[in-house]
């Protein structure tokens, strides 16, 4: 757009209309990183509580997708509505129910899970992936610009 | 910022009424906070002009620039003040009036 142009309503409301869009897009991508995580955590515990053969790429896996968040986060320019707000909050219930996850895991699972103790894993694993689902499902990426 | 005529043209804020200006305040209504390289990037513009618009919108109490760490990120960033976000929805309610009250705006 050229600054110096004469700004018709037409014009303003499309170029509202076009960023509303643009910002739109990028602020969706925080809250897809935010379930992708969720559904994430879920795989990973799942793997490490029942899955021995799968620890070593899983942690692997974390790993990674650990440096390309930290790369998404450090570059991300905007903000979406609501994410100051529950960013403080999600963070620490986060390093609450993945360190339970882990101590479930060293402490109170069994080497070769089954019966209940299957079932006991798999809560563990969903439960450490609410903080980050939650924060997904309260920015609704899927709806679009708000 | 706005004339005394009767036709709704005359209550648009003139201070969001430019063209980078329309668009540094429809981007901000957009989000909660934007980083100004972010800004500048998606409207197109230099730093300076960047700047220069954005004092101007400071001034009017519509803009809140922070020096500040994001997600451990250090930047300038901007968000619209609670009085800019009330000044952009009265001015978008201005030109929805004019729009549906002349057939080619």
């Amino acid at each position: 757009m050229n600054a110096s142009e004469e700004l018709s309503p037409g014009d303003a409301l499309q170029e509202i209309d076009r960023m509303r869009r643009h910002v739109g897009r990028s602020t969706r991508w925080t809250g897809w990183l935010f379930l992708i995580w969720g559904f994430s955590a879920v795989t990973y515990w799942s793997a490490m509580f029942f899955v021995p053969a799968w620890r070593a790429f899983a942690g692997v896996a974390w790993l990674i997708m650990t440096i390309l968040s930290t790369v998404y986060v450090y570059r991300q320019g905007v903000y979406g509505h609501g994410y100051t707000r529950l960013q403080g909050t999600v963070t620490i219930a986060w390093v609450i129910t993945m360190a339970g996850a882990a101590l479930t895991g060293m402490y109170v699972l069994p080497g070769d899970p089954s019966g209940w103790w299957i079932a006991l894993g798999v809560t563990v694993a969903v439960v450490a992936a609410l903080p980050v689902l939650y924060a997904g499902w309260r920015l609704r990426p899927w709806e679009g610009a708000r | 910022m706005s004339g005394n005529g009767a036709h709704p043209r005359h209550g648009l804020d003139q201070v969001i009424h430019t063209p980078v200006r329309l668009s540094i305040m429809a981007a901000l209504a957009a989000a909660e906070k934007v980083e100004f390289r972010f800004l500048r990037d998606t409207i197109e513009v230099s730093d300076s002009l960047l700047s220069k618009h954005m004092l101007v919108l400071e001034e009017a109490g519509y803009v809140k620039v922070e020096k500040a760490f994001v997600s451990k990120k250090p930047g300038t960033w901007l968000s619209l003040t609670p009085k800019g976000r009330g000044a952009f929805q009265a001015y978008v309610s201005v030109l929805e009036k004019i729009t549906k009250g002349t057939p080619h705006a």
